[in-house]
């Protein structure tokens, strides 16, 4: 499968205006200048100390947390079941993505994650895959 | 707050009903009124807590009451709307600025997901935008860092479930087993469906005054409102709609009960009964550690001691719970208020805590809200 557009490009470091599925993408954080919290998505200024930001990339984390979704959710377009989990990444921040498994009797807590771009109606967005 | 009393409390029990969101509010408020043996032209300031009406929703339940002509404020703070009334009432009342005020909580709300929690358009597309699974993580992590079990969480619905048969205004009145709880749908694993309540519909007001003008009407059986704490999100909290959070990370509900407390000159050991936000299971475990009713680790045995059932030393959600009741969100907390209230009267029947002075509510909602409200007999 080609490239396909992010469905929201903020959310992605890379500004090559999209990706295929499947491939390894960075999501953007903020880094604050004064505190060096890590916020995502990227934020203008600091919310803990309004500090002024500098961009950063969340790459490879730990799977701090999963569950499923077995019934449609109103908006959604993904088809259920699919699968969540939260990254949490050595930078200080967890982040809530979906989880790229046929089961979670494949994953546990502690596994290493890596962000990658799969594919929602056409676009592109973040979601995390057992390193 | 020295001053402030609860001098009424009405409710329109809560459920599914063939009346709109106006009649449903103006029935609770007329109880609240009779309650309180004042006229509706006697309230200085109404607040109307709703979450999806329409415009001007307050005034179009008051309609319904008289035309008063005083003020009538909405406020809306997702679950917290109810908690958020509450807070400003009684600051206008304390502050002298208002003798009476009536406050109202009302909702009808559509069945199913609750939609429209803040989540931002790509959070819904993409599938995240689902509150149960916010629950269901925080669930897994109490059963992972905890000795916390699945059985717990379904001992929490049976509790709250066996409480409800004896409170006529709870939607779900009919006691459930540990296994029926278990092999209930799956909604977000580990959390079932009767693990969760279901957002719907109801009614409830009370009415706030000073001391002083409850003394000069006679006012019989004023309970006295000793703190309604509120917060909001600190840089380290997480809740719902947020897609991310600190790895270090805080507690919004603890703080709002240390706030509450603190308010109160009451700690939490002096407490007789608990309303929490059962949201689902877990979160009332999760409330015991938050409200100080007991210590990290040890959410499941104080569930499992039996001290949170009804005839245990600190019970929670003898109404039922929003687990029994269900919830309907700009409502939910003013019928804790109604709960608490009825007990520390002594008025609650079957399901009546022995002895009831202290009673605490506890509410948090989407948007990263979170109120304690403490109330006793004197």
């Amino acid at each position: 499968m080609g490239t396909l557009p992010y469905l929201e490009p903020r959310l992605i470091a890379s500004d090559d205006g999209g990706a295929p599925p499947g491939e390894r993408i960075e999501l953007a954080a903020s880094r604050c200048d004064a505190c060096d919290r890590i916020d995502f998505p990227r934020r203008d200024t600091c919310p803990a100390c309004s500090g002024p930001v500098s961009g950063a990339q969340l790459s490879t984390g730990t799977l701090a947390g999963f569950t499923s979704v077995l019934h449609p959710p109103p908006g959604a377009r993904v088809e259920t079941p699919y699968h969540l989990g939260v990254a949490a990444f050595p930078e200080g921040i967890s982040v809530l993505g979906q989880l790229l498994v046929d089961s979670l009797e494949q994953v546990s807590i502690g596994d290493a994650l890596e962000v990658v771009a799969t594919e929602v109606d056409g676009t592109v967005t973040y979601g995390f895959r057992p390193a | 707050m020295e001053q402030v009393v609860i001098a009424g409390v009405g409710i329109h029990p809560f459920g599914r009903f063939d009346l709109g969101y106006r009649e449903l509010g103006a029935h609770a408020a007329r109880e609240a009124l009779t309650d309180a043996s004042i006229g509706i032209d006697e309230v200085d300031t109404i607040l109307v807590a709703n979450v999806g009406a329409e415009m001007a929703k307050g005034q179009n339940v008051v309609e319904l009451l008289g035309r008063p002509g005083v003020p009538v404020i909405n406020v809306e703070a997702a679950c917290a709307s109810s908690a958020s009334a509450l807070r400003l009432g009684a600051a206008l009342v304390d502050s002298g600025r208002a003798r009476c005020v009536l406050c109202i909580g009302v909702e009808k709300a559509p069945r199913g997901f609750v939609a429209a929690s803040g989540y931002e358009e790509w959070q819904i597309r993409s599938g995240l935008g689902v509150n149960p699974a916010y629950f269901a993580l925080a669930a897994q992590e109490l059963l992972e860092t905890t000795d916390a079990t699945i059985d717990d969480l379904a001992d929490v619905s049976v509790k709250n479930h066996r409480h409800a048969v004896e409170n006529p205004n709870a939607m779900y009145r009919k006691e459930c087993t540990r296994d029926e709880v278990l092999a209930s749908r799956a909604v977000c694993p580990p959390l079932t469906l009767l693990m969760l309540c279901a957002p719907n519909e109801g009614a409830a007001a009370v009415v706030l005054m000073s001391r002083q003008e409850a003394e000069r009407r006679g006012v019989a059986d004023p309970v006295r409102l000793r703190a309604v704490s509120l917060v909001s999100r600190s840089p380290d909290d997480w809740f719902v709609p947020a897609v991310s959070f600190s790895t270090a990370r805080s507690e919004l509900s603890a703080r709002a009960a240390e706030d509450a407390y603190e308010e109160a000159g009451i700690g939490p050991h002096e407490v007789d009964l608990v309303e929490c936000q059962d949201t689902d299971s877990a979160s009332e475990l999760i409330a015991y550690r938050e409200l100080g009713l007991c210590e990290p680790g040890e959410e499941a045995a104080l569930l499992r001691s039996g001290a949170t059932t009804l005839g245990g030393r600190i019970p929670v959600n003898v109404s039922g719970g929003l687990l029994s009741k269900g919830e309907p969100l700009g409502a939910s907390g003013m019928g804790q208020v109604h709960e608490l209230v009825t007990q520390l009267r002594g008025r609650a029947g079957r399901r009546q805590v022995e002895g009831a002075r202290v009673g605490v509510g506890h509410v948090m909602g989407a948007g990263h809200n979170a109120s304690v409200t403490v109330v006793s007999t004197s």
